[in-house]
């Protein structure tokens, strides 16, 4: 049975009606609702998650005029849906909104074929493997830190958070640091373009655009002269016998640069505001820095920043929700750290808590491939700015800046200032 | 570490559904002398009798593992899942 109410109207959240007995939230899509605005949005999730832990969205983006959006903002469903990559698919996830042919690999993948192209990338992503980036990680952060340390202020994101893992990513893949610059203007249109800015999505299109200009350039290089980086490793790699095609190996380098530089800028952005505005939990994390790698997955449950999405492969009823093929299940990680079925005092940082399962880099064969990569470059900053500034706070009065998005929450500035 | 027949008075098992890692390896993290990877960074583990004094060291590997992969048995006592639920 069906009844679709879309006055729009409805109840104070926004519940009007409902589609098959799952709550209708009329034209809701969380990065263009006003009510995540701003700092109230883990708050505003654990609302929606406890009055509707799953609801559905007719919201009509103009990739899928008929599609809906089936949310799942409790961890238990998130959870199996993440897992059943067989009901619901990764393809053309990078842009929900608009037409690309920008691919995200093997982001975009599924099943055996996947299973082919993630291989190429686990091994550079293993725990062990990033074990020896340490020292290069360390190197890079300390430089940061003390090039601003005689400041005593800066904007946190652009000044640091930005530049750190993005001056990692340039050392990985083999490119100059002199594209730096180039870089951190891609990833700011990346995490700082609203819809409300680029409407059509041409901004972010162009800035795509680029990032496969330069990275074809740079594969271009290596097919004579190879070097010891992962580009060059990729010119090597095979998949069913033959070698990998270049549009495949671009976007592979597309999904480590999609989702490598403003995740981590945008974790660190959080957790570093949580610590500015409280000066016990820092005062733990300068006292004892042998805690901080169980602090990181802390700031990461309490902040988890990314909304995954996957496309329906078929009509199937999954949680008593009828979805029908080509339907969008929505599947914001934020809510699901803060699930009270799943983690004692879900609403308070606790810097030492174990078990911690939170579900930050995803769950199911699509884990986030680099999160070893993002534990070691937080946890260095973490230990190395509360070693070299350690009691830094909120500039008074400034403005800290958001940008919910449809894929990533992040934080757009942060001042901070210190005693020098 | 290597696989033993269980001693039904001392030992504990550990089982890894492979099919079901993904690589978080925060097994590894917690207990990297039991929990070992392969080079993929993916459990390696399929099977491990431990000794019973171990047998808090297996649990927080397996509480710590998102996908709920691990399960920690006594070889003398009832079957269940470290967080409770049902095999």
């Amino acid at each position: 049975m069906t009844s679709i109410d879309t006055t729009g109207e409805g109840t104070k959240t926004g519940v009007a009606g409902d589609i098959g007995g799952v709550p209708l939230r009329p034209k809701f899509q969380h990065a263009m609702d006003p009510s995540f605005a701003e700092e109230s949005f883990f708050d505003r999730w654990n609302e929606i998650r406890e009055e509707t832990p799953i609801f559905v969205s007719n919201f009509q983006g103009a990739a899928y005029r008929d599609a809906k959006l089936w949310y799942f903002v409790r961890h238990r469903e998130s959870f199996e849906a993440h897992r059943r990559t067989d009901l619901f698919s990764n393809a053309g996830l990078s842009h929900p909104f608009t037409e690309s042919d920008s691919m995200l690999v093997p982001g975009e993948l599924d099943g055996a074929e996947h299973r082919k192209y993630r291989n190429l990338l686990n091994p550079l992503f293993a725990p062990a493997r990033v074990a020896e980036l340490e020292p290069i990680v360390r190197d890079h952060c300390a430089e940061l830190i003390d090039s601003l340390a005689g400041h005593g202020s800066c904007d946190f994101v652009a000044d640091f958070a930005m530049k750190y893992p993005t001056a990692i990513f340039c050392q990985m893949l083999g490119l100059p640091q002199s594209d730096l610059p180039h870089l951190l203007h891609l990833t700011h249109i990346f995490q700082h373009t609203s819809p409300a800015e680029d409407p059509d999505g041409s901004i972010v299109r162009q800035a795509n655009a680029e990032i496969y200009q330069l990275m074809r350039d740079e594969l271009n290089l290596r097919r004579t002269k190879p070097r010891d980086d992962i580009l060059s490793y990729l010119l090597t790699c095979e998949v069913d016998g033959a070698p990998v095609r270049e549009e495949m190996m671009l976007g592979m380098c597309y999904l480590l640069f999609i989702a490598g530089l403003d995740t981590v800028a945008s974790s660190l952005g959080f957790a570093f505001k949580h610590t500015a505005e409280h000066p016990d939990i820092r005062a733990r994390l300068i006292a004892e820095p042998e805690i901080i790698p169980t602090a990181v997955e802390e700031f990461l449950r309490c902040y988890s920043i990314v909304t995954n999405v996957r496309t329906a492969t078929q009509d199937v009823e999954f949680e008593g929700c009828p979805i029908r093929k080509g339907d969008r299940v929505i599947l914001p990680t934020g809510p699901l750290g803060h699930d009270p079925e799943v983690f004692d005092q879900p609403d308070e940082l606790v810097l030492d808590r174990k078990p911690n399962r939170h579900l930050a880099f995803g769950a199911g064969p699509h884990r986030c491939v680099g999160s070893h990569l993002a534990r070691l470059e937080l946890r260095i900053a973490s230990e190395l700015w509360h070693q070299k500034i350690p009691n830094y706070e909120l500039v008074p009065g400034a403005a800290v800046g958001y940008n919910v998005g449809f894929f990533i929450t992040a934080l757009t500035s942060l001042p901070l200032q210190w005693s020098v | 570490m290597k696989v033993e027949e269980p001693d039904l008075n001392s030992e504990i098992i550990i089982e890894v559904d492979r099919a079901r890692c993904q690589g978080h390896a925060r097994c590894n993290a917690e207990r990297p002398d039991i929990f070992e990877l392969d080079d993929d960074g993916y459990s390696s583990l399929t099977r491990l009798s431990v000794p019973a004094a171990r047998r808090a060291d297996a649990e927080a590997g397996a509480n710590a593992c998102p996908e709920r992969a691990i399960a920690v048995w006594s070889a003398c006592a009832g079957a269940s899942r470290p967080d409770g639920s049902p095999r």
